[in-house]
């Protein structure tokens, strides 16, 4: 049984520039004397008043326009943001594919680095050493797992990390614009892995800019703007709206 | 470390199998220090990537900084040990006092590090303060001499020194050299201890 709770959600970012990061510049300009302008930071307010409440079965799509704050509600679901107002709770274990290669050491081989990153992924490294063999075949880059990762491709590189990302199985996951990888074998495996995957997690939270997607994976859209939900509801009736809004 | 050893011994006329250990324990210590404070500086900037793309509690960069920093002591210390058990009959059941120096000082370094840390992802300027500070510290600290070195009225450059005391800990048990003298270092070490522990969330 998983769910998230996102009630009254506010999150808001000081901006520091160069001068009101100086403590120097703080402690002379108490004494007098303008040696500095230090302005006090501005506050962006990334995330305003949102109520979310997703249960088991849920996939939704995140959508809105650049800096609408997609981002800013996939950190604080995953936890790295706690929010300056308003209460979340997340129940289930959560993984994040916002950066796929988390914990990936460019000079360590293929092999050290499946075990690095499931470690990064939540692990032991009993149960990583144990998902080793099946990744590594999955991965499909046989002797080169060998090598250390910076003698790889981009492809080659994102491939290990895909495959080594989706083999686990959490209960709800958190994806910031889904990727492809890899050449056209790698991708039709890479959907048939994902179309596998995803059945089997409770929640999916996915933000993203591409319709196709949203239409075949997500069961709710949520259309964020400026930093509020504007509006929540299924694609056929959400997307024209925020088409329409865009163009 | 050998050299300043041998330089010093010339140039106070130490015997060179007294003042060698001391220097090179010395050296090696101040050297973690200085090594996990600076690291500690620029600690949270560094590994955004890390805590920024999922969950991971704060203190675990903070522990990954002591963590790298112990190992590289403790590899340091080989040579300097070596140097004091060959250099003179000082190892005794009261030098094993220096291990638990060693953990003092490392939940020393923990707490400090940690308050650090956090000033200076808010203050950037901090860093900088803090290299020069250690860098100026290393010359005002006991490490190339002595404290007997000093004349009276100096006394205060080792008993008001933070850094005199986390030295002294680890030091002095191996060299045999009694640590009365460090009580109130101790104590003050102790005080910072406490107040740090109540920083730390």
């Amino acid at each position: 049984m998983a769910s998230i709770t996102l009630s009254e959600v506010t999150v808001e970012f000081p901006v520091h520039n160069a001068s009101s990061r100086s403590l120097q510049l703080h402690v002379f300009g108490a004494l007098g004397g303008k040696l500095a302008e230090h302005k006090k930071a501005v506050v962006v307010r990334a995330l305003k008043r949102v109520n979310l409440t997703l249960r088991d079965g849920d996939r939704v799509g995140i959508i809105g326009h650049n800096g609408a704050g997609k981002t800013t509600l996939l950190r604080v679901l995953a936890g790295v943001y706690d929010p300056s107002g308003g209460a979340v709770k997340v129940d289930g274990r959560l993984t994040s594919f916002a950066d796929l290669t988390l914990g990936m050491d460019l000079e360590a081989t293929g092999l050290q680095n499946i075990i690095f990153r499931c470690v990064f992924m939540g692990l032991t490294f009993e149960e990583a050493r144990r998902l080793s063999p099946t990744i590594q075949e999955f991965s499909e880059l046989g002797d080169f797992l060998q090598l250390p990762v910076r003698t790889y491709s981009s492809g080659m590189f994102l491939r290990l990390a895909f495959a080594i990302s989706t083999s686990i199985e959490p209960d709800i996951i958190i994806m910031d614009e889904m990727i492809g990888a890899g050449d056209a074998g790698f991708i039709a495996k890479a959907q048939a892995r994902l179309s596998e995957l995803l059945p089997r997690v409770k929640i999916l939270v996915l933000a993203t800019h591409d319709p196709t997607i949203m239409e075949s994976l997500c069961s709710k859209i949520v259309w964020l703007h400026h930093g509020e939900i504007r509006e929540a509801g299924p694609f056929k009736e959400i997307y024209p709206k925020y088409l329409a809004s865009m163009g | 470390m050998s050299i300043t050893g041998l330089a010093w011994a010339l140039l106070w006329k130490e015997p060179v199998h007294d003042i060698l250990p001391f220097i090179a324990i010395s050296v090696t210590v101040w050297q973690f220090l200085a090594a996990v404070l600076n690291d500690a500086t620029t600690a949270f900037p560094q590994s955004s990537q890390y805590f920024l793309n999922q969950y991971m509690p704060a203190s675990t960069i903070i522990y990954s900084v002591l963590y790298k920093n112990v190992a590289t002591f403790l590899l340091n210390m080989v040579f300097p040990i070596f140097i004091v058990i060959f250099l003179g009959d000082s190892v005794t059941t009261y030098s094993l006092l220096s291990v638990v120096g060693l953990s003092l000082v490392i939940a020393w370094c923990l707490f400090i590090g940690y308050a650090l840390a956090i000033l200076c992802t808010r203050f950037r300027d901090i860093a900088q303060i803090v290299s020069t500070v250690l860098q100026v510290a290393f010359f005002v600290t006991p490490v190339i001499w002595k404290p007997e070195f000093l004349p009276p009225q100096a006394h205060y450059l080792v008993s008001y020194n933070p850094f005199a005391p986390l030295l002294a800990v680890v030091r002095d048990p191996l060299l045999g050299r009694p640590l009365c003298r460090v009580a109130d270092g101790v104590r003050h070490s102790a005080r910072n201890l406490g107040l740090r522990s109540s920083l730390r969330w």
